[in-house]
């Protein structure tokens, strides 16, 4: 296998995607044009007893196109996702994806979301020196931030009256369309709304949610309503890159673990010739 | 795994996912992350799942009209809503009555 064609089998129009969803040294194992897209890790929720404070979506830079060669290396560094705070305990900040080697003039950089405070949402991180360089979406009432593709990224919304979900990535799609230097990511978790009374105004009345955010996307947050539950919660995971929702629990802090932000990733795509 | 990056100062720098010889070999100042240990669950956490399993065990006795314990089960059902308010919780469980 010394060359793209035979490295997609010779039929040349299936994408070639590689994950990279861990450090390491990635030689190519084919010469081609490349596109690099470099996804930071979101930032955790928080726990609390008083409000749904959700962690930043992580940056986004994509290298457009890179000549490369099997002789050619690169140092990968994927950050972590942020953990979330129990007990009013801030949500940890994403760690920073980076990308650098053979041919590459600046270190591709996509931080990591900061996890949010009892007063604050998480903010999103941003990205530098790549073709594209976007700042993930911020933390909100209703989840995480997202991983933002063809800008900045989306936050959940302020109210759960009319979108009672953490952010959606801007680039919504099936996974049969992402390929030859384009990717996309999914919805995002939902939020769960508790209450002791069988009447939730909106939200799933659900004890055992899974408000965990999709591909880029952030996780939902839990407001369990009515201090009389005594019932533990915790906000939904991000997805990849996404940040971690909150979780809000009127019989404690102590009852209130906020969401994990996403890891980042790394996805290499062969270009066609 | 997951490794924590610091600089000399002993400032974390950034949090990473990568195996140990990648980080021994690229990094100077980590230590392995070490996930926060869950809390134990209390005695009033502990009692309020009990008093929640067992209303949900019961429940499908209430359209019953004709089971020989009905009566008794919707005193024993009240005990357990009632119980979280009382001095007996969470040390002493309500119990079926015969």
């Amino acid at each position: 296998m010394s060359n793209f064609s035979d490295f997609i089998g010779g039929g040349g129009g299936l994408p070639v995607n590689i994950v990279l969803g861990h450090s390491q040294t990635w030689v190519p194992p084919v010469a081609g044009n490349i596109c690099i897209h470099v996804v930071g890790a979101g930032g955790g929720g928080v726990g609390t007893d008083g409000s749904n404070r959700s962690g930043g979506g992580a940056g986004y830079c994509k290298k457009n196109s890179l000549a490369v060669t099997t002789s050619g290396s690169f140092t990968v560094v994927v950050g972590a996702g942020g953990e979330g705070g129990y007990n009013n305990a801030t949500g940890g900040t994403g760690g920073n994806t980076t990308v650098a080697g053979t041919g590459l003039s600046a270190t591709l950089t996509a931080n990591g979301g900061t996890g949010a405070t009892t007063s604050a949402q998480g903010v999103g991180g941003t990205a530098a020196n790549g073709n594209v360089n976007n700042t993930g979406g911020a933390g909100a009432y209703t989840g995480g931030g997202a991983v933002g593709i063809t800008g900045t990224g989306n936050a959940g919304s302020a109210s759960a009256d009319n979108d009672p979900y953490g952010g959606s990535c801007d680039s919504v799609g099936p996974e049969s369309i992402i390929g030859h230097g384009y990717i996309c990511g999914g919805k995002g978790g939902d939020m769960f709304y508790s209450k002791t009374a069988a009447s939730a105004t909106y939200g799933p009345m659900n004890y055992s949610p899974n408000g965990t955010g999709g591909f880029l996307a952030g996780g939902g947050t839990w407001y369990m309503d009515g201090s009389g539950m005594g019932q533990r919660a915790h906000g939904g995971h991000g997805g990849i890159g996404g940040g971690g929702g909150g979780c809000n629990n009127d019989a404690g802090a102590t009852y209130a673990t906020g969401g994990n932000g996403g890891n980042g990733i790394v996805i290499i795509q062969y270009l066609p010739a | 795994m997951k490794y924590i990056i610091k600089d000399a100062d002993g400032n974390i720098t950034n949090t990473i996912v990568a195996d140990a010889e990648f980080v021994e070999a690229n990094f100077e100042h980590y230590e392995e992350w070490v996930a926060p240990t869950s809390p134990e669950p209390t005695a009033e956490e502990t009692a309020r799942q009990w008093r929640d399993s067992e209303l949900a065990a019961t429940d499908y006795i209430m359209p019953l009209t004709d089971h020989p314990q009905r009566d008794d089960y919707i005193t024993y059902r009240e005990e357990l809503r009632q119980w979280p308010a009382t001095n007996s919780f969470p040390a002493t469980r309500p119990e079926l009555g015969e």
